[in-house]
């Protein structure tokens, strides 16, 4: 007996392969942190929207090299600063942020900021105007991106990756408010976000080992839910502040907002929009847009209050007054180029655009009509062959943006379709582009949207589209050819139904390229060939009228009801040459040129099968499946494997392969394992062996209740094996094999041929 | 089961997306909304039927105040059997008064991270600790210094369940509760106090190996220095001397006595004593109010006499003629009687320093 004093054994001695969880560890800065892997995901997400926004501005070099820049400095401060120097370096990120943004707009717009209008800007972005509106959207993108990006790095690296995710997905957030961040890209970002709060979750000692499939299935079941479901009510986007744009049905086509996205397949209604009284007819404008991002328009800068001094264009013009009827609730104040007044009850609420359009603020509701007068340019061809290129220098930089990313190739083809038409100046040039578009595409509104540039996409990889294809792939050509272009929306004339008066639906919606020409103004030019989207049109029409749908005719129109010597289309305007450009397309370049080579398609689903049917189009049924439905059936695959282990099918199935096949390996092993085999399936008919069971017994017992009584040989082989040592290879033969043939009798259909099969080997 | 702080952020989120998209168009909030929902639904998918765990905890062993030793924790699910799929979560063990639960680092108590963060935590008064873990995936373990003597408490345990994505999370409150005996606080007793303890009459022990017994033949077995060289040469065989038997020592009988208030005082010169006698190769006899003990080689284990002197409380001296009496009387310090002579027991131990610290264990060996 002796009490001893000695030094405390370490525990960490001879410790166990499982740490256990202890009190008192610590963290610090780590870069080894799974979590950190969702963090950036998320903050790439946003980033890329930045990024996008500088693409189509300009300066995305720059904002690449901030972002790293800023990675960096977050990563170093995470060892150097305590977390609340680094949150006040980000507020100060901020605040200087902003203070850099004000000072780069122009000291004339300074001037506007305010308190209020901060807010009120703020509070329009967060409701849906995007940021691509901004005028100085390159340095805002530069301005906004440091606080965040630093804040949330130094969060996660430090561990606080709940704190990182939720500063991160504030600023993901601000751009799914604005609208700027798509559905992949908002996907991507909230799945990074939940991933990196998983990991993190996870982070206890063993929970990771355990979990991890259960994040995997959850993020694979989001991944599903969201690309399937939509759960979210509302439409397009309706910011605050901004002019109270709702799009209508055609909202693909025109609406109103600052925001032209271009969609694949769309239906237009054949529904009466409004009628127009006017001596003249004219491409009843509703709007343009200036900035092109690649996947569609923008319109930047801010609108202005009305007043009665809208200038004319620059040349000579005539006067046009319109009176609108609206037929449906509108939106947009259809009116031709260029409108310099307008009367009515809407008058008080009118806007005036950046690009110089007329907006209404409030919707114009059926049976409510305005007055607006246009001064259209006129001109002749002359005039616009020798209008030369000495355009303002306002003019030329807002229309001649092109995303920095726009393939070169749309220049070079765009050169090459020039030096072929032999154009020598900007109007040769855009008839020239007129031409190729109008003879090697095919007209359909069942194409399905690109996924990259749609000018792009459109001029090489597309053979058919719609007006927003050829107006969209038409300005941009010719502004990679440094001619300033910009999108016009709106409808064309309708049908004339009476000598001064038009009808106009839905199914006339339509978008079209306006061309900046010195001395004379936006001339417009349609690039989209007018036979076939007539014969549509006139089909639609006519269906509709034959099922009755509501709203096909409106004041007096009808099939045949004004039988001028002119059709209703615009390809019997017989406009001579020096007539007025009158807000319509020259005749001789939009309807006539519309030389199809194959005869107009007699309705849409021949329309979409005679695309299909056009020269190398990419219509195979055979063709390998998009990147979009690969990486979808990725995800879904490992969803699945991960699903199978979660809910436990990877061990049962592992343990249906075990109990059936039997690798051989030696007789010995083979042996222990036939009866290991033989013990799961009595196991499973009848009961578990009991712990001090002999084997033997057990399997005595369980032949006493009915089970094969070849099993009793399994068990003298198994004795042998284990307590003898060694074993007959013919016994162990025989010993799998009657197993083989006990498993196969015991298990379904399957697994009862086999077991014949065994049975027969088993007997040889 | 509740919605965590996190959890109610989420359905924040869930709910300004689909109002925002109501009120100002959907834009692609389809895609936050939904994954919002799925992880909602899925946490408290995940944390039904999770609603009652038990633990297993390993008592740390029996020790001196002073002592630090670790207690281990596992959950398992109230069946016993081991949990199934463990989810992440934390578990919070209490721990009574006599006990305080050392962090070790320093700063571990200064920042608990986010609520699922992985740090673990120790509250300030040493009363809790939280240890994140996944809970029935592994063990939770921590250290604590025995603080007073007496029975210890461990428990209750509080075990928080959260689901993968921390949003839902579960208290389960565990009170079964273990005891871990406190001995008193043991003092090494000086050189001095040594020799003022030797100067007992009783202490009759035989301490000179010169004080033999008698001589005897050689029997195998027999260390050769026991070999009586001078008897040997004389005789034609070898001759082995024989000692005093330590077994024939007596005991020392010690009584102690005093205050309630004084108590813990009185056993810690009770167990010091003792164990400086034992040491000594001396059994004793403590009497204390409630019984008394016996401890030696021959009379029973120290452990028994740790036990009883881990409970004792105050009250009569029950033997005023023991060989050392052990005083504790109200607001005075403990007094020592041997033979004749009053000392404090503060004294006898010199620059009294507590043998046991901390860092060294006293391991009590049969």
């Amino acid at each position: 007996m002796s009490v001893r004093f000695q030094r405390r054994r370490d525990s960490s001695e001879g410790g166990s392969g499982r740490r256990p969880g202890r009190a008192g560890t610590t963290s610090g800065a780590s870069l080894r942190r799974p979590a950190l892997a969702g963090v950036a995901v998320i903050s790439l997400s946003y980033l890329s929207v930045l990024y996008h926004i500088t693409d189509v501005v300009g300066g995305s070099g720059l904002l690449l090299l901030e972002a790293a820049t800023v990675a960096a400095a977050a990563t170093l401060a995470a060892r150097l600063f305590r977390t609340r120097q680094a949150m006040v370096l980000s507020v100060g990120l901020l605040v200087f942020g902003g203070a850099a943004y004000f000072f780069s707009v122009p000291e004339s717009q300074r001037a506007l900021f305010s308190v209020g209008s901060v807010a009120r800007d703020t509070a329009a972005l967060l409701t849906g105007l995007s940021a691509l509106r901004l005028t100085q959207a390159g340095t805002w993108a530069m301005t906004v991106l440091p606080a965040p990006l630093f804040a949330s790095w130094f969060l996660a690296v430090r561990g606080r990756t709940v704190r990182s995710v939720a500063v991160a997905g504030g600023a993901l957030g601000f751009f799914v408010l604005t609208g700027d961040a798509g559905a992949v890209v908002t996907l991507a970002g909230t799945l990074g976000g939940i991933g990196a709060v998983g990991l993190h979750t996870l982070s206890v000692r063993g929970a990771l080992s355990t979990q991890w499939d259960t994040l995997v299935v959850l993020l694979t079941a989001m991944i599903v839910a969201s690309t399937l479901v939509s759960a979210v009510p509302g439409g397009g986007a309706e910011p605050l502040f901004t002019g109270g744009n709702k799009p209508n049905s055609e909202a693909a086509l025109v609406a109103n907002g600052d925001r032209l996205g271009i969609v694949g397949a769309i239906s237009l209604s054949p529904e009466v929009r409004f009628t127009v009284e006017a001596d003249r007819k004219a491409y009843w404008r509703t709007g343009s847009y200036n900035r092109y991002t690649g996947q569609g328009w923008v319109r930047s800068g801010e609108t202005s209050g009305y007043r009665d001094d809208v200038d004319g264009p620059p040349g000579s013009s005539a006067r046009l007054e319109q009176t609108v009827t609206a037929e449906s609730t509108l939106n947009a104040m259809p009116a031709a180029w260029k409108p310099v007044s307008v009367d009515g009850p809407v008058a008080s609420s009118v806007r005036v655009t950046a690009e110089e359009g007329f907006r209404s603020g409030d919707a114009i509701e059926p049976d409510e009509s305005y007055t607006v007068v246009s001064e259209l340019p006129t001109y002749d061809d002359a005039t616009l062959r020798e209008a030369g290129t000495d355009y303002p220098d306002a003019v030329q930089r807002r229309y001649t943006q092109l995303p920095e990313s726009t393939p070169d190739r749309v220049s070079r083809r765009t050169q090459r379709v020039l030096a072929n038409a032999d154009a020598s100046n900007p109007y040769e040039a855009a008839l020239a582009i007129e031409n190729y578009l109008e003879t090697t595409k095919e007209y359909s509104l069942e194409v399905e949207r690109p996924n990259g540039n749609v000018a792009d996409s459109f001029l090489f990889e597309m053979d058919a589209g719609y007006c927003t294809y050829y107006a969209t792939t038409m300005a941009v050509m010719l502004r990679s050819q440094g001619i300033p272009a910009r999108m016009a929306t709106g409808y064309t004339p309708g049908e004339r139904v009476a000598e001064d008066r038009w009808v106009v639906r839905g199914l006339d919606a339509h978008t079209w390229v306006e061309v900046y020409f010195p001395g004379v103004g936006w001339v417009p030019f349609d690039p989209t060939p007018a036979g076939p989207r007539d014969t549509i049109e006139s089909d639609r029409i006519e269906q509709a009228r034959e099922s009755d749908v509501d709203g096909v005719d409106a004041a007096g129109s009808g099939p045949g009801e004004w039988t001028s010597n002119e059709t209703t289309t615009t390809t019997a305007i017989n406009a001579t040459e020096g007539e007025l450009g009158a807000g319509i397309p020259n005749p001789q370049r939009s309807g006539l040129g519309a030389d199809v080579n194959t005869p107009p398609p007699a309705d849409l689903s021949t329309a979409t099968v005679a695309a299909a049917d056009g020269e190398a189009s990419g219509g195979s049924p055979f063709s390998l499946p998009d990147r979009e439905t690969v990486g979808y059936a990725a995800v879904f695959a490992v969803g699945l494997a991960a699903a199978a282990r979660r809910f436990g099918l990877t061990a049962w199935g592992y343990r249906r392969l075990w109990l059936r096949y039997q690798p051989r390996t030696d007789p010995t092993a083979d042996a222990e394992r036939a009866y290991r085999r033989l013990e799961y399936l009595l196991g499973q008919r009848h009961r578990q062996r009991r712990p001090g069971e002999t084997p033997r017994a057990y399997v005595e017992w369980a032949v006493a209740r009915g089970a094969d009584d070849r099993a009793l040989s399994v068990v003298d082989a198994y004795e042998r094996a284990r307590y003898g040592g060694t074993v007959a290879e013919a016994t162990a033969d025989e010993a799998v094999a009657t197993v083989d043939a006990v498993v196969g009798a015991e298990t379904p259909v399957l697994g009862r041929l086999r077991g014949r099969f065994g049975t027969d080997r088993a007997t040889r | 089961m509740g919605l965590t702080r996190r959890g109610r952020a989420v359905l924040a989120v869930g709910v300004a997306g689909v109002v925002f998209a109501a009120a100002f168009g959907a834009r692609a909030l389809n895609a936050i909304v939904l994954p919002v929902g799925v992880a909602l639904a899925a946490g408290y998918l995940q944390l039904r039927g999770r609603e009652a765990v038990s633990i297993r905890r390993e008592t740390p062993p029996e020790g001196f105040v002073g002592e630090t030793a670790t207690v281990e924790l596992s959950v398992v699910a109230a069946d016993g059997d081991p949990i199934d799929r463990p989810l992440p979560g934390a578990l919070t063990d209490h721990v009574g008064d006599r006990l305080r639960i050392v962090a070790e680092s320093p700063d571990a108590e200064a920042t608990p991270d986010d609520a699922a963060g992985a740090d673990a935590s120790v509250a300030p008064d040493g009363s809790a600790a939280t240890v994140p873990l996944a809970v029935g995936g592994t063990t939770a373990s921590y250290d604590v210094t025995y603080e007073r003597r007496g029975e210890a408490r461990l428990g209750p345990t509080t075990v928080l369940v959260r689901d993968v994505l921390g949003l839902f999370e579960r208290e389960l409150a565990v009170p079964e509760e273990s005891v871990v005996l406190v001995y008193p606080e043991l003092y090494r007793v000086s050189s001095w106090g040594r020799q003022h303890l030797a100067r007992l009459e009783d202490v009759g022990r035989s301490r000179q190996r010169e004080e033999f017994e008698r001589l005897r033949e050689y029997a195998p077995g027999d260390s050769l220095r026991d070999i009586h060289w001078r008897t040997t040469a004389k005789r034609d065989e070898l001759i082995v001397q024989e000692f005093a038997a330590e077994v024939d020592a007596e005991s020392v009988t010690i009584a102690g006595g005093g205050h309630p208030s004084q108590s813990d005082e009185m056993a810690t010169a009770l167990a010091s004593l003792s164990v400086a006698l034992l040491e000594e190769g001396v059994p004793v006899s403590v009497t204390v109010p409630t019984g008394t003990v016996d401890a030696g080689p021959e009379q029973g284990n120290v452990v028994d006499l740790l036990r009883v002197l881990a409970t004792v409380n105050g009250g009569r001296l029950r033997d005023p003629d023991a060989d050392i009496l052990v005083e504790a009387e109200r607001d005075a310090p403990v007094r020592v009687t041997v033979g004749d002579a009053t000392v404090a027991f503060d004294d006898l131990v010199g620059d009294g320093a507590p043998t046991v610290t901390s860092t060294d264990r006293v391991e009590v060996a049969q």
